[in-house]
Order: C-alpha cells, then sequence, then structure tokens
C-alpha cells in the first residue's frame, strides 16, 4: 500500500476532487469488503457496510493526517463501522457476551452457505470458527497469520495499543486451536 | 515482547494443532467483491458532494506562493461589488419570477463543473461518445484547466483516437507542467507509439515527483528495452523490483532482467507464493553475507516463518570450493534462525556444489561462479 499515492489522491479529494476518490475505493473495496463479509456472513450486508464505510471515510477524510498512512485509518473506521452495525443489529442481547465485540458471533448467517460450497472443508470449518471470535481478535488473528503483519501495524490497523493487538493475536489464536481441536474430536 | 512471543505462550502439547491453525489461517481465501461495487459507492458519493467550505479552507490552508497582479484582481473586485449590490436588493430579487426551464438549461450549460461531472459519470459508464461532448463543453469553457484538457485526452484514448488524446495531454501540460497524471498517460501514448525517447522523458518527469510510480517504473523499463540500452535497462527493472517484489509485473520484470544475463534479482518460490528478491550474496571468497542479502533473508524468514507447512531449501553453488559452498549454506540456515525464533533448524534443508549454478532462459544457458538459491516446498501432512 503505497502512502506517498494514497496521500496524493487524499489531498486531491481535499481540494475537491471527487473522482480521486474513486481511485481510493477501487484500490481499497476488496479488503474492506472482505472484513465486512467476514463480520456479517453476507455478501449483501458486506457490500451495504462497505458503501457506507467508503462514504464515512469521504465525509471524514478533512480529519486525516497527512503523512500517516491511509490504510489503517480506512481500516479502524471501517472496523467501528462494524462493530456498531453489530450493536445495533443484536436482536438477542441475552445471548451476547458481555464484550460488545462479541455481538459478531450472533449475527452471523448461514445464508451464504451456498456461496461457500465449494470451498474446502478444511476453510469452511475455519470460517465456521472465526465466525465465533469477536471482531477485533478474528481481524487480529487474521492480520497477523494470514497477511503478515506485524503487532505495531495490527495494533494501528485496530485502533489498539500494542499491548492490547498482542493480546488479540494471542487470545484469537488460543480460541481457534481451543475450538479447532475440539471439531477435529468431531470428525 | 516481540511479535515472536506469543507462539512461546503456548504449552508444546498444542504446537502441532497451532501449526495446524496457522497454515489453515495462511490459506483461507478471500471473497470477490460484487461486480459493480465500486461504481455504486461512488455513485453515492457523487450524492453527497464536500461541503465547499472545508474545499476552500484546506486549499486556504496550503502553503503556496500567489504574485499580485492588479488586472488579475479587477474581476474579484468586480464580483465583489456584484455581491454588495445583490444585497443590498435581496429583498427585491427574492421576490423576482423563477427561471424558466430554458433559462436553467442554458445556465447549466456554462456551468464547466456540470459539463465535467456528467463526462466523467458517461466515460465511466462506457459511453465515450457522449462524454466527449460533455467533456469538451467544460474544456471549452475552461480553457485554462489543466485537468479538464487531460479528461478530454483520457476520452479520446478510449475511443482509439491517439492523436488527438496526445495533443490534449500536451494542451493540459502547456497550462500546467507539473500535472503529472498527463506526464503518466503522455508516456503510455509514446509507449504505445514506439516513440521510446520520449515516452522516457514523460515516466522521468512523473518519477522525479513519486518515485515509486508503479507505471513510470515499469514502463521506463519496457521503454528501455526497445531501445536497446541493457545496462540501463537493468537499473530500471532493478528500480521496479525495488519496489514492488510480487504479482504479475515484478515476475515480468525479473524474467527481463534475468534474460539479460543479470541475476542481481531473483524469483523465490515460497510454497504457493512466488516472490522477486535481491540475490542472497557474500562478499567475495568469504562467509560474510553482502547487506542486501540481509533484507532478502529477512523477508523470506518473515514468509517461512508464517507458513509453517513450509521447508526452505538452501542450496549453495561455489565453483571449484565445496567447502565455501557448505559454509555459506550453513550461514544462510544460521542467520534465518538466529533471527526468528519461529523458524526451527530441521525446516532448512541444505545442499552445496562445487560448481556454478546453471539457469537455462528461453535458449541462454548462464552459468554462475557463485550463488545461493533458496526455495521453499509445502509438505504435506501424513
Amino acid at each position: 500500500m503505497l502512502t506517498a499515492e494514497d496521500d496524493r489522491m487524499v489531498e486531491a479529494v481535499l481540494m475537491g476532487d471527487v473522482e480521486a476518490f474513486g481511485h481510493i475505493v477501487r484500490k481499497y473495496e476488496k479488503p474492506i469488503f472482505n472484513l465486512m463479509y467476514r463480520a456479517t456472513g453476507s455478501m449483501d450486508e458486506a457490500a451495504d457496510l462497505t458503501q457506507d464505510a467508503f462514504l464515512r471515510a469521504y465525509d471524514k477524510i478533512h480529519t486525516f493526517r497527512p503523512g500517516k498512512k491511509f490504510y489503517p485509518w480506512l481500516y479502524a473506521l471501517s472496523i467501528n463501522l462494524a462493530r456498531d452495525h453489530l450493536r445495533k443489529k443484536s436482536r438477542r442481547p441475552e445471548m451476547a457476551d458481555l464484550d460488545p465485540d462479541n455481538a459478531a458471533q450472533m449475527t452471523w448467517s448461514d445464508s451464504n452457505a451456498a456461496a461457500e460450497a465449494d470451498r474446502s472443508a478444511d476453510s469452511e470449518r475455519l470460517h465456521q470458527i472465526l465466525r465465533t471470535l469477536s471482531i477485533n481478535d478474528r481481524e487480529a488473528v487474521l492480520l497477523r497469520f494470514r497477511d503478515g503483519f506485524k503487532m505495531k501495524e495490527i495494533a494501528a490497523r485496530l485502533d489498539l495499543s500494542l499491548s492490547g493487538a498482542k493480546m488479540r493475536v494471542h487470545r484469537g489464536l488460543e480460541k481457534l486451536q481451543k475450538a479447532w481441536g475440539e471439531k477435529r474430536h468431531d470428525r | 515482547m516481540t511479535d515472536n512471543t506469543i507462539d512461546h505462550h503456548r504449552g508444546h502439547s498444542t504446537e502441532g494443532l497451532e501449526d495446524e491453525v496457522i497454515a489453515q489461517l495462511r490459506s483461507l481465501p478471500d471473497v470477490e467483491v460484487p461486480v459493480g461495487l465500486s461504481k455504486q459507492i461512488m455513485a453515492a458519493v457523487h450524492g453527497r458532494k464536500r461541503s465547499w467550505w472545508r474545499t476552500v479552507i484546506f486549499r486556504l490552508s496550503r502553503p503556496r506562493t500567489v504574485s499580485f497582479t492588479p488586472l488579475k484582481w479587477a474581476p474579484v473586485g468586480a464580483a465583489l461589488m456584484v455581491g454588495l449590490f445583490i444585497g443590498f436588493n435581496l429583498d427585491r430579487m427574492s421576490t423576482a419570477p423563477e427561471p424558466s426551464p430554458a433559462q436553467q438549461l442554458a445556465q447549466s450549460e456554462n456551468d464547466a463543473d456540470v459539463h465535467f461531472k456528467l463526462g466523467r459519470l458517461l466515460l465511466a459508464n462506457d459511453k465515450a461518445a457522449e462524454a466527449l461532448v460533455h467533456l469538451k463543453q467544460a474544456a471549452h469553457a475552461h480553457p485554462d484547466n489543466a485537468s479538464y484538457r487531460f479528461w478530454v485526452g483520457v476520452n479520446f484514448w478510449t475511443l482509439n483516437d491517439f492523436d488527438q488524446e496526445r495533443e490534449y495531454y500536451q494542451s493540459a501540460l502547456t497550462i500546467d507542467p507539473d500535472y503529472l497524471p498527463a506526464h503518466v498517460y503522455l508516456g503510455h501514448n509514446y509507449l504505445d507509439q514506439g516513440d521510446w525517447q520520449t515516452a522516457l522523458g514523460h515516466y522521468e518527469r512523473v518519477l522525479q515527483d513519486v518515485p515509486d510510480h508503479p507505471e513510470a517504473l515499469f514502463n521506463r523499463g519496457v521503454a528501455l528495452r526497445y531501445q536497446g540500452d541493457t545496462a540501463l535497462e537493468n537499473n530500471a527493472w532493478a528500480a521496479y523490483l525495488d519496489h514492488y517484489d510480487r504479482g504479475e509485473k515484478a515476475l515480468q520484470a525479473v524474467t527481463y532482467l534475468n534474460a539479460n544475463g543479470n541475476f542481481s534479482f531473483r524469483r523465490i518460490q515460497m510454497g504457493p507464493v512466488e516472490v522477486v528478491k535481491r540475490r542472497i550474496s557474500f562478499r567475495p571468497d568469504e562467509t560474510v553475507l553482502e547487506g542486501t542479502a540481509h533484507h532478502t533473508l529477512e523477508d523470506i524468514g518473515h514468509l517461512f516463518e508464517q507458513n509453517r507447512r513450509l521447508e526452505l531449501h538452501v542450496v549453495a553453488y561455489v565453483a571449484n570450493d565445496a567447502q565455501l559452498a557448505k559454509l555459506r549454506a550453513k550461514k544462510v540456515k544460521q542467520h534465518l534462525t538466529d533471527q526468528f525464533d519461529g523458524i526451527s533448524p530441521q525446516r532448512i534443508k541444505l545442499s552445496w556444489f562445487d560448481v556454478g549454478e546453471t539457469i537455462k532462459m528461453d535458449d541462454h544457458v548462464y552459468q554462475l561462479g557463485s550463488s545461493i538459491h533458496v526455495f521453499a516446498t509445502t509438505v504435506e501432512e501424513s
């Protein structure tokens, strides 16, 4: 993700060039859409939330500090939006963990099961387990082990302290490992 | 606590399970974005134009040099006078009749911004012929706007009228010689025509301001390749590869570079991922790694550490010196295990040869005096 290129685009947007924002959208729609998809489990909801995230970014772009990396800013904004959405959507608070992040597990629907039918059984199992994690734990684990980000980068993306990010990765992986072991025994 | 310590917090009994989970995470696929999502988003963005005062504040906050020319400010003075007049006569004007539809149309026809946006919208929707009318009108209304002229050029490109395309980019640069999008696209235009030297000039101009511009970096290599200046071409590929180490273009760049007999960068297969890295080099006749090798090994180690299904092979070649080859292979292994807590020595296999490495590329066979070849294979679980 090129900081210089992003800076130019952001500056162009601030100067009134709406089309420059189109470059930003095309560049980052995939990771943001996937973030939203992991949060909701629905392609339709993910698309709506992706749009909301970019609109919010557009509205708040004047608060972005030049010289900082744009993508972590966008990612943090998107994850907050996803979290808000999941909180609002929750219909069964009595089943929720006290941690509001855990709302994610209540809102996951299996409506997209058909789309995932062609995935490998292991990937599907992992998706199911990931859905049970809080949004921050899930994203922290994926950023660390799938995308290979360093801890301080994860902290920036999730708007956490460094120790908070380490804790999320540690906890997320532990939960995954536990659930993965249990699922393996269930087979 | 380092990035790696999270791995040490787990008991040994769960290590196999952890490896399995991490390996699964590594291969978890992304879902594809629904077609047309970005267009849908941009349509919504267009629906909520930024407040004008934010743009004004931002523009005013940008450092810039202003030269004061009295005549230049005459329109501002006139506008102020008009503003004052309107202010004093607001009550009377508020009772004036609404402009007729014909008047509104006439007003919008003079609004360059409306034409520009409409043109861009039509262009984005593959209606290039209709877009051209509006973009040209915007450019005509504001002949000093480089961006308007640039987009007329882009419009002509989509209509395959490359001469007109070029003319509009050139006119955009006449207005603003530092307008980088026009330099980039003009570079492409000249490259398509086979005018390598002129294309190069534009790409170089872009790289002055944006040294990591991917298209300018890559196409500079293409232009130099066609010019036949191998040394400069190789430098261009190296510059590209220093910034971009994976993806189709990186693989293409390293193929060109290696085909020129330059192996300063090599393809490295890391299980399912192929990356391009600077070669792992040693000081002549020694087992001391060169500085650039440290960067390469850091990147390889990072990839290797993450995917625990991988097994790394380090193959050292030194013509007529098996002992040195062996020591170098061991050095690479030692470096990786020292730098990465998560890499166990058992996952790295060594081999060494007292002959130079032979590399075949198309019809050519290259013989390297000494080299290190690394690659990682995925080990299937039993």
